[in-house]
């Protein structure tokens, strides 16, 4: 058994070639770890049956070979029966038999799950690799973000459409909404550019006129019309490239409907509260 | 820094496993963003690339 074992590694690593990155999948790299693990089971298998069988052999051979060397066969026989030879030959016969099925039962089996195991520190190795990834990815996502809310702030701010009576601080506004979604999960890149064009976009919502009806919605259903009503309001101001870049985000809202549509609910849930908090401190003001 | 090389790299990251769809749009907007912006942008870009290439 430990000379299976001793020779399992050596084996194992000239039949399997070295591998890159995350071109291969667990599953694959298990599955082919898996087959060449039976490959060699078999191979083992195989050893043991040939060898129990030429060693339960071996006894008759010897005592055949005896006659070569002047006994007769009556001579050996009889020397058999006072010996007690064909019991111990038989107990002998057993224990060799019982140690081949052992062995090749313990192949069998016992080693399959130090495969399975070997596997998992690779399972767990690319998971984790997973993990850093989609951390990375989020992290220059919310970058990206960013960049994106500053450019449309800047647009807006930058050509007076930013107006904002009903919240106070425009800021606070844009930052309620770029910063989570309703869920409170991390955003996607796609969500960022959203939140990012509904938050910029709030600090227009007096200024488009989008919103200002007592007990409606001010922002939910409207998005996608707000940005593309900056957009056109920026070209009136001449602001060419600003006004590109909010029709390219109203049509990108409107290609992603149910992203746009959870957004909304969030940022009509952000500026209805910042509405009453401004409310409420006038009231107290007053 | 010029548009072929920030299309080259997102073509990049979306192998990579990044949203093909976000980086369209930064694509189609790239040309009209401010100088300093689209600075900002290919940096991003490039270092999200060669950080997802090293993991």
């Amino acid at each position: 058994m430990n000379r299976v074992e001793n020779e399992q590694n050596p084996n194992r690593a000239e039949t399997v070639p070295p591998r890159e990155g995350a071109e291969v999948s667990a599953v694959e790299q298990h599955r082919e770890l898996q087959q060449l693990f039976e490959n060699y089971k078999g191979e083992k298998i195989d050893a043991v049956n040939t060898e129990t069988q030429t060693v339960l052999q071996s006894p008759n051979k010897r005592l055949e070979a005896a006659t070569s060397i002047g006994y007769t066969p009556e001579q050996i026989e009889q020397f058999k029966q006072e010996q007690g030879i064909d019991n111990k030959l038989d107990q002998s016969r057993q224990q060799i038999e019982a140690l081949g099925v052992d062995t090749r039962t313990r192949i069998e089996s016992a080693k399959t799950s130090e495969v399975v195991a070997e596997t998992q520190p690779v399972q767990t190795e690319q998971t984790e690799n997973q993990a850093e990834r989609e951390k990375t990815v989020e992290q220059f996502q919310e970058k990206r973000g960013n960049i994106l809310t500053n450019v449309l702030t800047s647009e807006i701010t930058s050509n007076g459409l930013d107006l904002v009576p009903f919240a106070g601080s425009g800021k606070m506004v844009v930052e309620s909404i770029t910063g989570k979604t309703l869920a409170g999960k991390k955003m996607t890149g796609k969500e960022r550019i959203i939140h990012g064009a509904m938050g910029a976009g709030s600090l227009a919502l007096d200024f488009t006129g989008i919103g200002e009806a007592k007990d409606m919605a001010i922002i939910a259903g409207k998005s996608v019309g707000l940005v593309e009503k900056v957009g056109v309001k920026l070209a009136e101001k001449g602001s060419v490239k600003g006004a590109r870049i909010f029709l390219a985000t109203s049509k990108f809202m409107s290609e992603h409907p149910q992203l746009t549509a959870r957004a909304e609910q969030f940022a009509e849930a952000q500026i209805q509260q910042q509405i009453k908090d401004i409310r409420d401190y006038r009231k107290q003001a007053a | 820094m010029n548009r072929q090389e920030i299309t080259k790299i997102t073509s990049q990251l979306v192998q990579l496993g990044e949203d093909q769809d976000e980086l369209n749009y930064w694509l189609q907007i790239y040309d009209d963003l401010p100088e300093e912006k689209q600075a900002m942008l290919y940096i991003n870009l490039k270092q999200e690339l060669e950080t997802l290439q090293k993991t």
